[in-house]
């Protein structure tokens, strides 16, 4: 029998997924940086999240800030932080920025895990503060919780939205085209790469890191892992890098299929066989959507023109073009 | 020659770059006039796209100095120098592929000003009438180019000709004062460089310096007012298309080995 707490449970965890996945989007999908530290800046905003709002003598001490104050900290602090990695990292092109945020990424989770004085270390934080937990009861809790995570969504996309629409985003998908072109009709790529890190940093840090902390209700470092990214990732595929509503789709199709093996009920001794199940799942349904739709389910070019001519093959021209359109065929 | 400062001059002084032990280019020196076309021919491998970029911000010289009137443009990022006034455009007109012909041209009259993530949400009105704007401008001025009905044709979907005309087209949109041409008539049908020598001469005669570098002596001799013969990075003739065309070594080094010389 499905309890309907643990329905609105998955849907929590997938509205979550579903934020992170359209923050990507602005990023990899309209800015073309391909970043897989999006764990990193995801642990950061929720590590800020919950020492900014820990009472100051719980056992991992905070600073007992509200709520929404908490939020905001974390969003300044993930922002910094994206900046200072992109810094170094936006210097470099294509695979290697992937590569080195995948590195921050990585350091980001070490050094929560060294600095147990501050962070729990791998012990972790058992206690988080979340929004109205006081005024309902502990079995309605899960739906005041999708309630408030929906609206954080609807938020999220409010702003892609506009984002996808302004002068800014224009600018954004001008730069990921065609790089050396947009440098050459005036655009500073670096500035405008910079920035853009740093504005999702603050919006994950807002939005994501504090409602993934209010779902999971603790906090330990393991949960930051290259999975985390790879799950994200996964999400903006199936549902189509650089489309609009695509994202959304991706995680909560995602979310839903791979969370849908936990209702099958199997003798405990087969338990570690279904929870095998899940990733291989997430891997079909990337093989599956990718054969029939290589460009996800939505596309960028129906987000966007109003030609309505769909576009084959959308990964292939995601590539960033490179100096090579600079010198042209020859020297 | 008298210089205007509203119609400034492209000089470039004992301009040196190498790749490694590779001397591309050697001790240029070069005047670029506004309203008149300059050309820069030479075999592949002379040098000349690498000038192009030396010029445009994509390399910094080894030694030497660029200047746009009073301005040393040497070691500029690519950004600064466009906006500075001295416009390039590409040799491969890949353009912006995920975006109509009407915004490849738009994000070029939309300027730099609101590019940043705060601009949608603190100035969105602004925003929206500086994109409306852009998209009217960008379809007179295709208008103005006779191929208006490319406008909602996909980027990624032009013809090579096409897509060399739209490219011009987008960067006259940011209102160059020297415009640098990196091989416009390439990939081009005959009449299409007839309409592409007439773009160019009403580009000059609207006071713009205009820099060609081409392979189609034919179309190069014609529109020029003024050639430059490189070889092995160094300029190696200057003078009027008349005395380039007649000059024994150009034709030597220039079309010697090459099946170009019957391009006119």
């Amino acid at each position: 029998m499905i309890s309907m707490s643990f329905l609105a449970t998955v849907a929590t965890l997938a509205l979550v997924y579903a934020m992170a996945t359209q923050l990507l989007n602005l990023e990899a999908g309209w800015g073309g940086m391909w970043d897989l530290g999006v764990a990193g800046l995801i642990a950061v905003g929720a590590y800020s999240y919950v020492l900014l709002t820990s009472a100051p003598d719980a056992m991992v001490p905070g600073l007992g800030l509200p709520i929404l104050g908490g939020m905001i900290g974390a969003g300044i602090i993930t922002a910094l932080v994206a900046a200072l990695i992109g810094w170094p990292a936006l210097r470099l092109r294509g695979e290697y920025f992937l590569i080195s945020t995948f590195a921050f990424a990585e350091i980001i989770r070490q050094l929560i895990i060294i600095g147990k004085d501050v962070t729990g270390g791998t012990f972790g934080i058992t206690f988080v503060k979340r929004p109205f937990e006081q005024a309902f009861r502990f079995d309605a809790y899960p739906f005041v919780l999708l309630g408030i995570t929906a609206v954080l969504t609807v938020v999220v996309y409010l702003i892609c939205s506009r984002v996808a629409g302004s002068v800014y985003g224009m600018t954004m998908r001008a730069a990921r085209d065609n790089e050396p072109l947009a440098m050459a009709t005036g655009t500073s790529v670096k500035s405008l790469r910079m920035s853009t890190y740093s504005f999702v940093g603050l919006l994950i840090g807002i939005f994501v890191g504090p409602a993934f902390v209010w779902f999971l209700g603790a906090l330990v470092p393991s949960t930051f892992g290259a999975t985390l990214t790879f799950t994200i990732w996964a999400a903006l595929v199936i549902g189509g890098l650089g489309s609009r509503i695509g994202p959304v789709v991706g995680a909560l199709l995602l979310t839903g299929v791979s969370e849908a093996v936990r209702l099958i009920e199997v003798a405990p001794q087969q338990a570690h066989l279904l929870s095998a199940v899940q990733p291989a799942l997430v891997g079909i349904l990337l093989i599956v959507v990718l054969r029939f739709r290589p460009g996800g389910l939505f596309t960028e070019q129906k987000s966007f023109a109003r030609t309505g001519t769909d576009v084959k093959g959308e990964l292939k021209r995601m590539r960033p073009v490179g100096m090579a359109a600079v010198n042209g065929g020859e020297a | 020659m008298s210089e205007a400062p509203d119609r400034p001059m492209l000089t470039l002084r004992e301009v040196n770059k190498a790749f490694g032990g590779v001397q591309a280019v050697r001790d240029v020196n070069l005047s670029i006039d506004s309203s008149k076309v300059t050309a820069l021919i030479g075999p592949n491998g002379a040098g000349k796209t690498t000038l192009f970029n030396v010029i445009s911000g994509f390399g910094t010289p080894y030694t030497g100095k660029i200047a746009f009137g009073d301005v040393d443009l040497t070691g500029w990022a690519p950004h600064k120098v466009a906006r500075a006034g001295v416009v390039r455009t590409f040799q491969t007109p890949i353009g912006f592929p995920s975006m109509t012909v009407a915004e490849n041209i738009a994000v070029a009259i939309v300027g730099q000003g609101l590019g940043n993530p705060w601009s949608p949400f603190l100035r969105w009105r602004q925003d929206r009438k500086v994109r409306r704007d852009a998209m009217a401008e960008a379809r007179d001025r295709l208008a103005a180019g006779g191929i208006e009905g490319l406008a909602d044709v996909p980027g990624s979907e032009l013809s090579p000709g096409n897509a060399k005309l739209v490219e011009i087209t987008r960067q006259l949109a940011l209102k160059p004062k020297m415009l640098l041409l990196d091989e416009p008539a390439a990939a081009m049908a005959t009449d299409q460089i007839r309409t592409l020598s007439r773009l160019i001469r009403g580009i000059a005669d609207d006071g713009v310096g205009v820099l060609v570098i081409d392979h189609n002596l034919g179309f190069v001799l014609e529109l020029a007012d003024t050639v430059h013969v490189l070889e092995f990075g160094a300029v190696v003739a200057s003078g009027t298309p008349e005395q380039i065309g007649n000059d024994a070594r150009v034709r030597e080094i220039y079309l010697g080995g090459t099946e170009e010389t019957d391009a006119a």
